[in-house]
């Protein structure tokens, strides 16, 4: 039997604000435990939360970049339950008015594109990080706790581990173009739950779902989601149910344990909290912020195929923020959007799966300047950026001290020409019969013989006038 | 009617126990009280209008760092502390 | 001679006349304490701070500097407002060795007016409760007889003012908190429009309910003290941002042209006779003077006591979850797990009606239960500002009384909550509605307990709540 596999996913992304969600505290990653923290975010006896006026910019941001319509009105509620990461024992969070509905991210998987629909955006507070000690206790640090997080819940659109890892990968770098977080997964300002189920294929009846948590990288979810349909595929057939339940995903071992059953599921007893108001956000201000969204991926890449870039290649500089604002800012030096492509794709970004760009923008430029100005060859170039990379020295430099400067003066080209000539008449009386692509053997043979240096261009027009004599 | 069963439920999302003689005395005070309570059911609502207060996002708060407590001041009045942190029982996730 | 008995505005004068020190103030009400300790008004003193404070303010005086009118006098504060560096107790085990890390707004304003703190009241747990009985340590009797209760839950507050233990304090008003043991005690007590004075720093009850204010001996003193409680403050999104008013020019000295309403459920059954009589009195005595009274109705504002039931209790269980003995509080040692140490840190810290409310809270909040308990009340709440809003239309304050009846005794309502529940009849509505009310001193009834009437305003119409309590209050001291 053939099964379909129906995945929803829950993506926590902290923001990067200077300050907590609810009170002034340094938004900051790796400080001493406790050190972040004051009667607000520790849930004091008296303390009272105050919204941070750009949490709700940068979550709307995330609303307005994953297409999602902006509640003007937005209430917080707080979510009840007991757990020693929550100093007050509720989250403040979002259920009834959240700020962000109704969104749409866009996949590309094996060439076709798909739209997951995004259900809503809202605003939270993180909670603080629990640390084992190794000898049978828990120790609790509440710098996190407070911390700006947006939770992104999709419908159950998404039928593969692919597409989730597809989805996620769009997300985050959309996400990282907007600026508002880091999404490190690592350090955690990125974070991921799955919700899966299974059914006969092409049922309208959905299968009971699991819920998996603790997964901690992009693999871990494609891992963790094929272990999952797998499993429950394998129980439906061995003629056993679904339970509902929370799961944890043990990376280390590649399964799924059971965390909580529905039947101890929680009632979180959510209603608004009395100690915020409800938001009012005005259209004027929502297009205030839209006009403040800096360009996003999609909206590049269609800018990049309008410069004459190849669809593949403009998808290739959008696939981070780091290659697109490198490639514009060199762009801006060197207006020769081909060149530019060419280089970034083929010699930086192959450098860059191995290790951090060691080109700044303005000396990569001084390098295509150099090309594109026939001072020397593309091959010469290339040359030129190995030795840049490896050296740190400029492009003028590199030239000189390698010689490469290309030759562009007319006699000696022309003496290259003729030397071809004269060594190679076969190749000349083939040319002279109608075989044109013969000129190609003679070019190589003069840009060898000049090492390279020959203005490629020049020769091939030399050679031409000269033959056709 | 406030059942065993009820006052049993909410005492475990209250995280309280009580004694079986306990429980009953709330099933009888809760009772009285929810059934006080549901004269509520009587005041006809159905033409309120909702609530109008709110706070526009231009007068939220300035993302502006403000001091933190201490470390020190932070844990202060823990019952048990180690590491700068509050000590609790093991968590297992 | 005593002066502990006199008012704030005098002694204020004598401070100035240089008649009196503000270490002679201090040390008189500090020896009232010791002499009253029966009366279990107070949790804790705090005598080196006070005279410390005392004393500094004595130097500026005696350098002649122009002081605020509270510089220099000694009051109380109710122990569920935070005082950095002194014990934060809320009269509950759970926080019976809590240190305040941090200061309440309203007593950095105090403190910025030189006002002398000596001591933290004696409260119900939490401020739960109508008698000062629900204290984890001790309950304060009414001061004009032991057998009786102080009201509550600022029952110690209410106590200390009328024995003189400090020229006034601070209390909070949840549903009445401050204004019936005021009543029950013979001393003028406000509840301030919710957002006038900060609620942060103070152990919340019920948020969106809570609101902390003045117990005194006159209404005048009452005025002086809102002066410096209230304010906007950042730290709270609920803060009104209300113009600052100065409510020292709130007096008059009479009603002419003011329309006061007598709302007729407020004195239907339930309502003591003498009560209900001393009202009545005041009432003849308003239009005496010349105000204009007028008879109205409005047929749900009973209604707000099972609202307030619903909506205080939901917030509290919330607000009280906090307290689990892992940042702070009373904390077994012997916890098996974390849940284990929940359960007994939480069940042996808090007593039975602060668990009573929890329970209550969690029920009405819980999945199944939300839409006809916390939705219909705050439907119900809507409902009731909108009958608050059409009286006001025909009036400028109602007269009511503060509470159905005087002092009870002790022990007489500590096993039938809900009896204890309608003591606060007449006062939760104006929780419930957002608005100012002050209860003033009217007589007393033939055991010689104090009566109170009530008389509440608009939003933020404290003005004229004070000076129509004012031109009774005046006429009572002249009498």
């Amino acid at each position: 039997m053939k099964y379909d596999t129906v995945i929803g996913l829950e993506v926590h992304c902290e923001l990067k604000t200077q300050t907590k969600c609810f009170c002034g505290c340094k938004n900051n990653f790796g400080d001493q435990p406790n050190s972040n923290c004051c009667p607000v975010c520790l849930g004091f006896p008296g303390a009272l939360p105050v919204l941070n006026q750009k949490a709700v910019e940068y979550a709307i941001m995330a609303g307005l970049a994953f297409n999602c319509s902006i509640n003007n009105n937005t209430v917080f509620e707080r979510k009840n339950y007991f757990y020693p990461d929550l100093s007050k024992a509720y989250q403040i969070s979002q259920l009834e008015k959240p700020l962000c509905v109704n969104g749409y991210v866009e996949i590309n998987v094996n060439g076709k594109t798909k739209k997951i629909r995004l259900n809503r955006i809202h605003l939270e507070e993180d909670a603080g990080k629990l640390i084992h000690d190794g000898i049978g206790g828990t120790v609790v640090d509440y710098n996190r706790g407070g911390v700006p997080l947006i939770e992104i819940v999709t419908e159950p659109d998404i039928t593969s581990a692919e597409e989730a890892v597809a989805f996620l990968e769009t997300l985050k770098n959309t996400i990282a173009y907007t600026g508002i977080s880091d999404v490190k997964m690592e350090e955690g300002s990125l974070r991921c739950d799955v919700n899966l189920s299974v059914k006969p294929a092409g049922s309208e009846v959905l299968g009971t779902r699991t819920e998996m948590k603790n997964l901690n990288s992009f693999k871990a979810v494609y891992r963790a989601i094929n272990y999952e349909q797998k499993r429950q595929i394998e129980e439906i057939e061995d003629g056993h149910k679904i339970i509902q339940e929370t799961l944890r995903w043990d990376d280390s071992i590649g399964e799924t344990k059971s965390m909580r059953s529905k039947e101890d599921s929680q009632d979180y007893r959510y209603f608004p909290d009395p100690d915020l108001l409800p938001v009012y956000i005005s259209d004027e201000e929502i297009n205030k912020i839209k006009s403040k969204l800096p360009k996003l991926p999609t909206e590049l890449k269609a800018e990049y195929v309008g410069y004459g870039l190849s669809d593949y290649d403009a998808s290739l500089l959008t696939e981070s923020k780091e290659i697109s604002d490198y490639f514009n800012e060199v762009l801006e030096k060197v207006n020769q959007p081909k060149l530019v492509a060419n280089f970034i794709i083929n010699e930086t970004l192959r450098k860059l799966k191995e290790e951090e760009n060691k080109i700044e923008a303005n000396r990569m430029a001084e390098l295509l300047i150099l090309i594109n100005n026939n001072e020397i060859s593309t091959t010469a170039g290339k040359q030129v950026f190995e030795e840049m990379w490896k050296t740190g020295k400029d492009a003028k430099t590199l030239v000189e001290e390698l010689g490469l400067k290309q030759l562009n003066n007319d006699d000696e080209i022309k003496k290259l020409v003729l030397d071809a000539i004269s060594n190679f008449p076969q190749s000349v009386a083939d040319y002279k019969s109608g075989k044109t692509s013969a000129i190609g053997f003679l070019v190589g043979q003069v840009m060898k013989n000049s090492k390279g240096k020959a203005n490629p261009q020049k020769v091939n027009e030399m050679l031409k006038a000269e033959l056709e004599k | 009617m406030i059942t065993e069963k009820d006052v049993r439920h909410v005492a475990k999302l209250s995280k309280l126990e009580f004694t079986d003689e306990e429980i009953e005395n709330f099933v009888k005070d809760m009772d009285s009280i929810v059934e006080y309570v549901n004269t509520l059911e009587k005041v006809d609502t159905s033409n309120v209008k909702e609530d109008d207060v709110k706070i526009k996002l231009s007068e939220l708060r300035k993302d502006e760092v403000k001091n933190s407590l201490s470390q020190q001041d932070a844990i202060l009045n823990a019952p048990k502390k180690q590491n700068g942190g509050f000590s609790v029982p093991q968590v297992v996730e | 001679m005593d002066y502990t008995k006199l008012s704030i505005l005098e002694v204020a004068k004598l401070l100035r006349e240089k008649k009196v020190t503000s270490e002679e103030l201090t040390k008189q009400v500090l020896e009232n304490i010791k002499q009253k300790e029966n009366l279990h008004a107070l949790n804790f003193v705090c005598e080196e701070y006070a005279l410390n404070k005392a004393k500094e303010v004595d130097k500026l005086f005696s350098e002649n500097k122009e002081l605020p009118l509270l510089a220099g006098i000694p009051i109380t504060i109710k122990d569920n407002i935070n005082i950095k560096g002194l014990k934060t107790t809320c009269s509950s085990k759970f926080l019976s060795n809590f240190v305040a890390p941090y200061s309440a707004t309203i007593i950095e304003n105090l403190e910025k007016n030189y006002a002398v703190i000596v001591g933290k009241n004696n409260m119900d747990e939490f401020a739960m409760g109508s008698s000062t009985e629900n204290s984890a340590f001790f309950t304060t009797p009414n001061p004009h007889n032991t057998e009786y209760v102080s009201g509550g839950s600022s029952g110690g507050s209410a106590c200390a003012v009328a024995a003189n233990l400090g020229f006034a304090s601070v209390g909070t008003d949840t549903g009445g908190s401050v204004r019936q043991p005021a009543s029950l005690c013979g001393v003028v007590g406000l509840k301030p429009t919710y957002g006038l004075v900060s609620r942060y720093g103070i152990v919340a009850f019920a948020s969106s309910l809570d609101q902390a204010g003045p117990l005194t001996k006159t209404v005048k003193d009452s005025a002086l003290m809102l002066n410096v409680l209230s304010g906007y403050d950042e730290k709270e999104e609920t803060s009104s941002k209300h113009i600052k008013e100065d409510y020292m020019q709130s007096f008059k000295g009479n009603v002419k042209g003011i329309k006061i309403g007598i709302v007729k459920e407020f004195f239907g059954e339930g309502l003591n006779e003498e009560v209900k009589n001393a009202i009545l009195k005041v009432k003849d005595f308003y239009e005496s003077k010349g105000a204009e009274i007028v008879e109205l109705s409005m047929p749900f504002v009973l209604s707000a006591l099972a609202c307030y039931y619903v909506l205080s209790s939901a917030e509290a269980a919330s607000n009280l979850s906090r307290f689990d003995g892992v940042k702070y509080g009373v904390s077994v040692s012997d916890a098996k797990n974390i849940n284990d140490l929940y359960l007994k840190n939480r069940s042996q810290g808090f007593g039975k009606e602060v668990k009573r409310r929890i329970m209550l809270g969690n029920y009405v909040l819980s999945s199944g239960y939300y839409d006809a308990y916390y939705k219909k009340a705050k439907k119900v709440q809507r409902k009731l500002v909108e009958e608050f809003n059409e009286v006001f239309e025909k009036c400028d304050v109602l007269l009511t009384p503060t509470s159905p009846s005087t002092a009870f005794k002790i022990g007489e309502k500590s096993n039938n909550p809900l009896s204890m529940y309608l003591s606060d009849v007449y006062t939760v509505p104006v929780n419930i509605a957002e608005l100012p009310a002050i209860s003033v001193p009217c007589g007393v009834d033939s055991k010689g307990l104090p009566i109170g009437m009530q008389l509440i305003g608009k939003k933020f119409s404290e003005k004229t709540l004070f000076n129509v309590a004012d031109v009774y209050d005046s006429s009572r001291e002249e009498k």
